[in-house]
C-alpha cells in the first residue's frame, strides 16, 4: 500500500455548487428508504426504487 | 464465496460495495415547477479500474498542495453496477418496483441456474458473501451498469460503504464485465425466400 493510500483525509472537501435559484420542496413520493432502521437484513430486501421529487423554482432576490 | 473487506480506505476502490446509490433519471422545468426523477438502488458495485480511482484520488490530493498542477488524471464518474438479492432475481421481481417484469423462468434446479451460479452466462455475476456481512447472495447483471458522480460519491462513501471484494474476486467481476461489454452481437440469419436450405435439403440420413 502506498504512502498516501493509508491518509485518511477526505480529500474531496464538503463544498456544494453555488446557486443562483433556491427551490422548495413541494411533493415527493413516500420514501421506504428513509423510514427503514439500517438494520442489515432488513436492507437487503429492498429493490430498486423510483422517486419523483417536484419542487417550485423561486428565484433568489439576493 | 467471495472474499471481502470491510475496512473502510481512503478512497473509493474497485470492488467497493455501496449501499442506497441514487441514479439520476432525469430533470425537467415545466412552468416553474422542476421534476427530477431518480432511482435508488439498494446495493452497487464499482467497476471503475482500480488505478483510474487511484490516479484521481492522488492527483485532487497533490492539486491541493500544487494549484499549478493540472487536472488532468480527474474523473468525472464512477461505473457501478446494481446488485440484486438473488431470490428476487429468481422471482423476476427484482425491478418490480419500477414495474419491470423480468425472467422467471429460469430453472435454478437445470443446466442454466447451475450455469449462472458458477458464472458460467456472460450477463451475470454470482456474489455468495461471507454469513457475518449484512449482504445476501447477490447477483451483478451487467446489463444495467450506470455512472454516479465521483465527487457525489465520494460525499456518501464512509456512510454508504458496505464491503470492498478482494483483489483476485473483483478482477475476475472486472474482467467478466469487460468480456460483456465487448461481445459482438451478431445477427441471426434467414435464408433467402427460394434459397436452398441445405439442411432440408439434404438426405435425411446426412441432416
Amino acid at each position: 500500500m502506498s504512502k498516501t493510500e493509508k491518509t485518511n483525509t477526505d480529500d474531496y472537501g464538503e463544498e456544494g455548487i453555488s446557486q443562483t435559484e433556491t427551490t422548495d420542496i413541494i411533493e415527493e413520493e413516500p420514501d421506504k428508504y428513509k423510514s427503514i432502521e439500517p438494520e442489515k437484513d432488513k436492507h437487503t430486501l429492498l429493490k430498486p426504487k423510483r422517486v419523483i421529487i417536484r419542487a417550485k423554482i423561486t428565484h433568489d432576490k439576493n | 464465496m467471495i472474499k471481502t473487506k470491510t475496512g473502510k480506505s481512503s478512497r473509493i476502490r474497485q470492488g467497493d460495495i455501496y449501499k442506497s446509490i441514487e441514479y439520476l433519471e432525469y430533470i425537467k422545468e415545466k412552468k416553474g415547477v422542476l421534476e427530477i426523477s431518480k432511482i435508488i438502488y439498494p446495493y452497487v458495485i464499482v467497476l471503475t479500474q482500480d488505478c483510474d480511482l487511484k490516479q484521481d484520488f492522488v492527483n485532487r490530493k497533490e492539486k491541493k498542495v500544487k494549484p499549478e498542477k493540472t487536472q488532468d488524471k480527474y474523473l468525472i464518474s464512477v461505473l457501478v453496477a446494481p446488485l440484486f438479492n438473488i431470490e428476487h432475481f429468481k422471482k423476476g421481481e427484482h425491478f418490480s418496483e419500477l414495474e419491470l417484469h423480468m425472467r422467471d423462468d429460469i430453472p435454478w434446479d437445470k443446466t442454466e441456474g447451475d450455469k449462472i451460479r458458477k458464472n458460467e452466462l456472460p450477463r451475470y455475476h454470482y456474489l455468495k458473501f461471507p454469513s457475518e456481512l449484512e449482504i445476501v447472495d447477490s447477483i451483478i447483471d451487467f446489463k444495467h451498469f450506470f455512472s454516479i458522480n465521483i465527487e457525489s460519491l465520494n460525499k456518501i462513501r464512509r456512510k454508504n460503504f458496505v464491503c470492498s471484494v478482494s483483489e483476485l474476486f473483483r478482477e475476475e467481476i472486472s474482467d467478466r464485465f469487460a468480456f460483456y461489454l465487448s461481445r459482438i452481437g451478431l445477427p441471426e440469419l434467414k435464408p433467402k425466400e427460394g434459397q436452398m436450405n441445405t439442411i432440408k435439403e439434404l438426405p435425411p440420413q446426412i441432416a
